[in-house]
């Protein structure tokens, strides 16, 4: 199993450099926007001239630069941070199996004494450290901004660890789905193409949901409405009911893709 | 159907195995043994269900119907445990290209839980993969290269039980000598082959047994020596007198009479055919060795004039 999830990390190396590479830079250039801009006078002029259908994409319609930490954890909110992590779950998920079913490579790999589930959790265990990784750099990203802006003082740097770990569960929730998908195809661009469907059909029924009154009840069902990092900032502490559901989606998805491809056929 | 009885332990049964996806039916009841120290093809054109069969054997599909056991285990449920006396080489040289061959010889090795193969220096040799080879990425490699590597994953572990979809694909003949020449090596120590392939020529050469499959079933099985006998071959011989009362021996049919140019289908032993052949004064005699190619095409020219 060792073997499967130490090569799956080297496969997926070049993607989370990158991805890291680019959460970084942009934790990075949101706190030196927010210094640029003005500081905390200046988020305020923007919040009031921002409108509704932007706030509701932060899900920040009760105001969001109250201070320097609840305007960049606003930040978290934006798909400028949910892209990248979505596209890498997304793309390693569809990897682990229907991709590999795709071009063969399976084969080889499953015709020697591994069992398929220990396979697909290993494949899932290099998924997770691809996660923390990438997520580790946009932390560090905000800290090192945080200190280069001289914002430090203003920027309470745990509650950006909360923040991380709400995204974490988001984007296991995220991964489960995909892998459900991925168990159940032989097509890795299919596997990739209907896990970003689901995943910008939940977000959009999570943003009309803040933004619209008649769906608002439907919000429930999207992912994206178990994550609110400005939530976080203001109340502090952990959001542990939406982390329960969010990693009860993970978890779930895991077991289902686990189960469908102890089941499945092996063929294209 | 068994195919040999030298009380060697079966290593491949299958029992009425069937396959359906859907209405469609890859396999119809496919009945085969396969014993211990065997070198064995699977003979069939593309569609017939060679992939399939394989494909069950080794657990990586399930089958609608029937029992396929390997080493007495069930090819689904005990997979697990059968890998680890299995090598298996896939239909596709399907590699990881961002890999060196020698990372995905390793690789392989350690989900076999080893560090040193024990076959891995040699068949590197007799395949002629140079260190300089191994170091480089796969996806620069040619077919044929990538087919060598894995070859080698594939027996490197030295398996109890080796199973080839189309291994000669894309290998030169001296790559291909040296593999049927490593696989004779391999079933001398007891150790058994399944190979698919077309190749009819080869399988002949190969092969001690064969089983052809038609449309999901396999019509025809045995040792080769022992098929290639029961055949019906043509004969051509050219008389300057014919025989006044045609020819008496067993297994012999005249087709045709051209002047004194006969055409004959002689069927088992040729030794009483030559012997009353030869009473009489021959211009000329042509015949046609069986082979493999000419009884497997004839399973499928009676497919044939069965469609109509």
């Amino acid at each position: 199993m060792g073997s499967v999830f130490g090569q799956s990390l080297r496969g997926y190396r070049l993607g989370i450099a990158l991805t890291a590479l680019g959460l970084f830079g942009v934790s990075l250039l949101v706190t030196y926007t927010f210094e640029a801009f003005g500081g905390l006078e200046a988020a305020q002029e923007l919040e009031d001239f921002l409108p509704d259908s932007l706030k509701a994409l932060l899900k920040a319609q009760g105001g969001f630069a109250t201070d320097a930490t609840g305007f960049l954890a606003a930040d978290y909110r934006h798909p400028i941070y949910l892209v990248p992590i979505s596209a890498f779950v997304i793309a390693t998920a569809s990897g682990a199996m229907a991709r590999e079913i795709e071009h063969g490579t399976i084969l080889v790999l499953l015709a020697c004494p591994i069992a398929r589930w220990r396979f697909l959790l290993a494949k899932a265990g290099a998924m997770l450290a691809g996660m923390v990784i990438l997520l580790a750099c946009a932390w560090v990203g905000t800290w090192v901004g945080s200190v280069i802006t001289g914002i430090a003082d203003e920027v309470v740097m745990t509650v950006f660890l909360r923040v991380l770990l709400n995204m974490l569960v988001l984007a296991m929730a995220i991964g489960g789905i995909s892998l459900v998908l991925s168990a159940l195809s032989s097509d890795g661009g299919q596997t990739v193409a209907l896990a970003a469907g689901i995943s910008v059909t939940m977000f959009f029924i999570d943003f009309l949901a803040v933004l619209w009154s008649p769906v608002e009840t439907l919000g429930f069902l999207s992912v994206f409405h178990y994550y609110d990092p400005l939530a976080i900032a203001r109340n502090g502490g952990i959001p542990w009911r939406d982390m329960a559901v969010l990693f009860g989606v993970g978890v779930t998805g895991l077991a289902a893709a686990t189960v469908i491809f102890q089941r499945r056929d092996i063929s294209r | 159907m068994t195919t040999t009885d030298t009380g060697a332990q079966p290593i491949i049964e299958l029992q009425g195995v069937a396959k359906t996806y859907g209405r469609a039916r890859a396999l119809d009841g496919v009945d085969m043994t396969v014993m211990a120290g065997t070198l064995f093809g699977f003979l069939g054109p593309n569609g017939a269900g060679k992939t399939t069969t394989i494909r069950i054997l080794t657990g990586f599909i399930r089958a609608s119907a029937g029992t396929a056991r390997l080493f007495g285990l069930d090819a689904w449920r005990d997979s697990m445990v059968l890998n680890h006396r299995l090598g298996f080489l896939p239909d596709t040289a399907a590699v990881y290209g961002g890999m060196t061959a020698r990372e995905l010889l390793d690789y392989v090795a350690r989900l076999r839980g080893h560090r040193r193969p024990p076959l891995q220096r040699e068949l590197l040799e007799r395949l002629e993969l140079s260190r300089e080879a191994l170091g480089r990425k796969l996806k620069g490699y040619s077919h044929g290269m990538r087919q060598k590597v894995m070859l080698v994953q594939a027996m490197q572990h030295d398996p109890d039980l080796l199973i080839m979809d189309e291994p000669t694909e894309a290998l030169d003949p001296l790559v291909r000598k040296a593999l049927f020449s490593l696989l004779r090596e391999f079933t001398g120590r007891g150790h058994t082959v399944f190979m698919s392939s077309h190749v009819l020529s080869e399988v002949e050469e190969a092969c001690q047994e064969v089983a052809i499959i038609r449309d999901g079933r396999v019509v025809r099985t045995g040792p080769v020596a022992e098929l290639l006998a029961s055949y019906t071959r043509t004969m051509w011989v050219e008389f300057r007198e014919p025989p006044p009362n045609g020819l008496s021996a067993p297994g012999v049919t005249v087709v045709s009479r051209e002047n004194n140019l006969w055409q004959l289908a002689i069927s088992g032993d040729i030794t009483p055919v030559i012997r009353e052949l030869a009473i009489y004064d021959l211009v000329d005699l042509t015949f046609g060795r069986a082979s493999l190619e000419e009884l497997f095409l004839g399973y499928y020219r009676e497919e044939g004039q069965s469609d109509g």
